[in-house]
């Protein structure tokens, strides 16, 4: 039969939170504090997620996972009833756009309203107009019209632009006109420099398409995506077996899908996963002791709920509402502390950043992840109390004094001696005592975790991996790759004062060859084709002869200007191949190279080293790449470079500031320096301790309010005890004594725990950082310093807690506190109206 | 010879009325009398009696134990002499739970920094009928045990005086009786003056005088 008792519970169970504010405060702190940190964790996770896998998207500026050549209407009809196809759409290459301020042209192609929600609105940010429709419509970023000298652009405004169209359309040949456009939208791209296409195309409308007879078969590009980007190869390949497409309609997948390098995710995941499952546990230890605490201090209370006839189920839910109603309010709390947190840590948050910034992650997930874990904390938490409560014996309940009941014989004598009272009071709450110690521990842990990585950190090993110099200057992306220095800018540069040396070095350079047959087999598992291309980098003699220096067995100079040896890039070509690179191009190893993208110069030479060319600049490609170091005396002699197009410079010592004011002047490329890369490192290392330290503080905070929980109110409970121990002698100095012995068990365990297991657990997850990061951590460097000031914090709370709440119970009168009787102070105050 | 004299002893509460819970009581009680105070409920006698053990400090008045004006004592200093002058007996036995019955008989010993004179504690601890409990917890004890320790534990540091405040207010009646003449017993053997507090009249006639107090002053019994 159902009762209709929710009113009469409720009331119960709010009087009950009125009557202890204390104990509500502690929970709800531990609650805003478990769904604060679980969330936060969970956004940098989502954030990271999204960073990796969103980056390359917003890099190319289009959200792609696969393309393939025109297809009929009825083709895309039936691609896009696939079931792994999400969104099938085409766009068609309208012809190329001169725009005012740019030296090449740029590719225009064509949108609609899918192609534009489907593949550009994810990448792009800031956009303001509609997709062009009109033939004088187009379409350009912010970057676009930067480059063209517009810095308030509006839609609307008046475009003039000279292009050439038909180039595409079968059987035409291009034709050469200029008209005025109508800017239809104005949009901002994440990244506006790409390796060989520096700017996103400019896009048109398919009326423009069809004007000048683009929009057929030959010219369209098919973009797909799919309903899974982790499966996007084996979708891909799914794809052209359903459409039976032949070898000219291949499904191309995007580079970023198709070869998954480890980034060091997966390492950063499990960190993630683990402070989460730390959060969880200090949290329910937390609520755990303090309803524990709460329900033994109200067992009266209780018993006599179920001597007038509520069941053990109304109990349960008495105490579960309790508990829920605080979980709401430090969710509450808790969550909107997360959305803060990431707003303002996240964008700087090295750790989520990728080459286009960090992708904050606002899924509704991380917040219902958030809550459910929390819940999950919080509800195992009160589930013993809520038991507890529910059986307590009305009997039992009538004849509670408050004493503790402790059956076990002691192992040892205290001798009226207080440090040996203190240790036998410690044990009196066992389990209790054992949360809050582990607490206490998993808080000190995390610190001493997190300051060994931040402390054993090689940042200058890690500078010194990508510079050999203190000044570069990279090279800049024309639209036909990089673009070479003038020979007076080189000039100049060497000529400025401070300068020590320069370094003349050709990048980039791309060279075709044949890959051993299990290279190649393996790339065309993944990627389809077989790797063939060589990256080299040019360097002048004088560097060779530097490089010579540091070999095992010096080169010869004169064999390596005729081209006849070459170096292995070593850590480049590592990263790319793998430790096959070792099995397969040994010292020794006759290559056949085809130098030149276009060239095709055809070079015999031979391995005769390795060495790292520490430069901060890259190519990224997805197929497995060889890179060589060449001598760039060769290069010239046989054609495949015409210029240099990567400075490194030494400077003299305190030169450094005057040099770089110099070359900043002359150059408006990116200079890249030692000191700066050292700057941005430490700042890097400074965000891992900052975050480290807050993320151990909040888990030593809970770990800290578990103690003074613990101890303010089991001291209340002990405070008749306190007042027979005066009566029948004890000095408050010797009370005093007792107590801080009691509070001093406590961080003398902490530390004594943490200084060994904690050390080794700190250890072992620092090998597992330092073997999965590419930072080099050369060695385990105790954090000595951080971890006394730490500790430090844990003996004053420890130690003050104690005394502040023995002062305050002794300031009333022995005889009073005698003469009490033992009272339940939350219930005292309870006035329930049935 | 008396061991303990009271002078106009006051104790007012000021809680919006004034509270007159003793109210100028002169009083004495000889070295090895056994003094029982009587009252109903309210009547100030528990008030007297943390009074007459320096529990708490008189709003007029003065308590002099064997010569020794206690009030004019600094804190540390009453603490000290009530340690080593004056066991108590509670109501609610007020045992520490985590010491064993021996360790809780030691304690007021050995807070003061004494060796406890062994073949003493054993003639209490037999005399009492606790012996076989000595290891045991105070949990593990019925109400009459605990409140037998509580006596061990108020005789053991041999004091000159021993205040009882309703020490069978918690035990049948049987076992109350049991208690009161073990303390008398123990009191005569040991040579200890004891001022017992009870609203039982049965027991109060055991002593060697009863004190009748009402509404803070001493109606009868004041002297012998």
């Amino acid at each position: 039969m159902k009762v209709a008792n929710k009113g009469i519970i409720r009331k119960l169970t709010m009087r009950i939170i009125g009557a202890n504010k204390w104990r509500n405060f502690f929970i709800v702190a531990a609650i805003t504090l478990t769904a604060f940190m679980i969330t936060f964790m969970f956004s940098v996770g989502a954030s990271l997620y999204e960073t990796v896998q969103k980056t390359p998207f917003l890099m190319q500026g289009d959200y792609s996972h696969a393309y393939l050549s025109g297809q009929s209407e009825e083709n895309m009809e039936a691609i896009r009833s696939l079931g792994y196809v999400r969104y099938g759409t085409y766009t068609y290459r309208a012809g190329t756009g001169y725009l005012a301020g740019f030296e090449d042209g740029l590719e225009m192609i064509t949108v609609n309203e899918d192609s534009w929600r489907h593949h550009h609105i994810p990448v792009f940010t800031d956009i303001i107009g509609s997709v062009a429709k009109d033939t004088s419509e187009i379409m350009l970023s912010r970057a676009h019209l930067k480059q063209m000298g517009i810095e308030q652009p509006f839609v609307g405004m008046e475009i003039p632009m000279a292009f050439d169209v038909g180039e595409y359309a079968a059987g035409t040949i291009s034709e050469h006109h200029s008209e005025t456009f109508i800017l239809a939208a104005i949009y901002t791209e994440s990244v506006r420099l790409r390796p060989g296409n520096p700017f996103t195309p400019i896009f048109v409308s398919e009326s423009f398409a069809e004007r000048y007879g683009h929009m057929n078969i030959k010219n369209m590009e098919v973009r797909v995506i799919f309903t899974n980007q982790s499966r996007a190869v084996e979708y891909a390949r799914r794809l052209a077996q359903d459409m039976n497409l032949d070898d000219d309609s291949e499904v191309n997948v995007h580079v970023s899908l198709s070869h998954q390098a480890d980034t060091g995710s997966s390492t950063i995941y499990a960190a993630i996963a683990i402070l989460i499952a730390s959060f969880m546990t200090v949290g329910f230890m937390l609520i755990y002791n303090v309803m524990n605490i709460s329900i033994t201090r109200d067992v009266r209370f209780y018993g006599l709920l179920k001597t007038i006839g509520t069941t053990p189920r109304q109990l349960r839910r008495i105490v579960n509402g309790q508990v829920l109603l605080m979980y709401t309010v430090g969710l509450f709390i808790g969550l909107a502390a997360a959305v803060l947190t990431t707003l303002v840590i996240i964008p700087s948050l090295t750790l989520v950043k990728g080459p286009a910034g960090a992708v904050i992650s606002f899924s509704p997930l991380i917040y219902l992840g958030g809550a459910v874990f929390t819940l999950i904390a919080v509800y195992l938490g009160a589930w013993t109390a809520a038991r507890k409560a529910a059986r307590i014996s009305p009997v039992e309940a009538a004849e509670y004094t408050g004493d503790q009941k402790i059956n076990k014989k002691p192992r040892f004598s205290v001798n009226g001696k207080p440090a040996l009272m203190a240790w036998r009071n410690l044990f009196r709450e066992r389990k209790r005592a054992l949360i809050v110690l582990l607490s206490l521990f998993i808080g000190s842990t995390v610190f001493i975790t997190f300051m060994s990585i931040a402390n054993s950190m090689d940042t200058e090993g890690l500078v010194a991996d990508s510079f050999d110099h203190d000044i570069c200057i990279a090279p800049e992306w024309g639209d036909s790759g990089l673009i070479d220095f003038d020979r007076d800018f080189i000039e100049e540069i060497t000529n400025l004062t401070g300068v020590r040396e320069v370094r003349e070095l050709t990048f980039g350079l791309t060279a075709f060859m044949d890959y051993p047959q299990e290279m190649a087999e393996a790339d065309i598992e993944t990627l389809g084709h077989p790797p063939e291309v060589v990256f080299i980098t040019g360097i002048g003699s004088d560097y060779f002869a530097e490089i010579n220096k540091t070999m095992k067995d010096p080169a010869d100079l004169a064999a390596f200007e005729r081209g006849e040896i070459v170096l292995v890039d070593e850590a480049k070509s590592l990263s790319s191949l793998g430790s096959s690179l070792y099995d397969h191009f040994p010292v020794g190893t006759k290559l056949y190279l085809e130098v030149g993208d276009e060239s095709h110069i055809p070079v015999n030479t031979q391995i005769d080293g390795y060495h790292n060319i520490r430069i901060p600049f890259g190519i990224i490609t997805s197929s497995r790449c060889l890179r060589l170091i060449m001598s760039n005396t060769f290069l010239e002699s046989i054609a495949a470079v015409s210029g240099i197009n990567f400075l490194c410079v030494n400077v003299e010592e305190g030169m450094y500031e005057q040099v770089y004011a110099a070359m900043s002047d002359l150059v408006d490329v990116d200079i890249l320096t030692m000191f700066e890369a050292r700057r941005k490192v430490e700042e890097n290392r400074m965000t891992l301790l900052v975050l480290g330290v807050s993320i151990s503080s909040v888990l030593a905070l809970v770990g800290l309010f578990n103690f003074i929980s613990l101890i303010s109110v089991g001291l209340m409970a002990r405070k008749r005890e306190f007042a027979a121990l005066e009566s029948m002698g004890m000095g408050k100095g010797q009370m005093r004594l007792m107590l801080r012995w009691e509070g001093m068990i406590y961080w003398i365990v902490t530390i004594a725990a943490s200084v060994t297991a904690g050390t080794a657990i700190a250890y072992g997850l620092f090998r597992l950082v330092a073997n999965q990061s590419p930072i080099e951590f050369p060695q385990f460097n105790y954090p000595l310093a951080p971890v006394a000031i730490f500790f430090c914090f844990i003996v004053l709370i420890c130690t003050v807690t104690p005394e502040i709440c023995y002062r305050n119970m002794s300031k009333r009168p022995l005889a009073e506190r005698l003469r009490e009787t033992e009272s339940i102070p939350g219930v005292s105050r309870l006035r329930v109206h049935m | 010879m008396s061991v303990l004299k009271t002078s106009n002893l006051k104790k007012h509460y000021h809680t919006g009325a004034v509270v007159k819970a003793v109210d100028g009581i002169d009083f004495e009680v000889e070295s090895g009398e056994f003094v029982s105070i009587v009252g109903s409920s309210g009547s100030g006698k528990s008030t007297l009696l943390h009074l007459l053990g320096g529990l708490d400090r008189p709003t007029d008045g003065t308590v002099e134990i064997n010569g020794n004006l206690i009030y004019a004592m600094k804190d540390e200093e009453l603490t000290i002499f009530r340690r080593r002058n004056i066991g108590f007996v509670f109501q609610s036995y007020n045992l520490i739970p985590v010491l064993s019955v021996e360790e809780n008989i030691l304690l007021p010993i050995q807070l003061d920094g004494n060796k406890p004179d062994m073949v003493f504690v054993d003639r209490i601890i037999e005399t009492l009928g606790i012996a076989d409990k000595r290891l045991s917890m105070p949990n593990q004890l019925s109400g009459g045990q605990q409140q037998r320790v509580a006596i061990a534990r108020a005789l053991a540091s041999k004091p000159m005086i021993i205040l009882a405040d309703e020490p069978t207010g918690n035990l049948d009646s049987k076992s109350g009786m049991d208690v009161i003449g073990l303390l008398k017993v123990s009191g005569e053997k040991f040579g200890q003056t004891i001022v017992l507090i009870t609203h039982n009249t049965e027991i109060a006639q055991m002593a060697d005088r009863t004190v009748r107090i009402e509404d803070g002053r001493i109606v009868g019994g004041a002297s012998k």
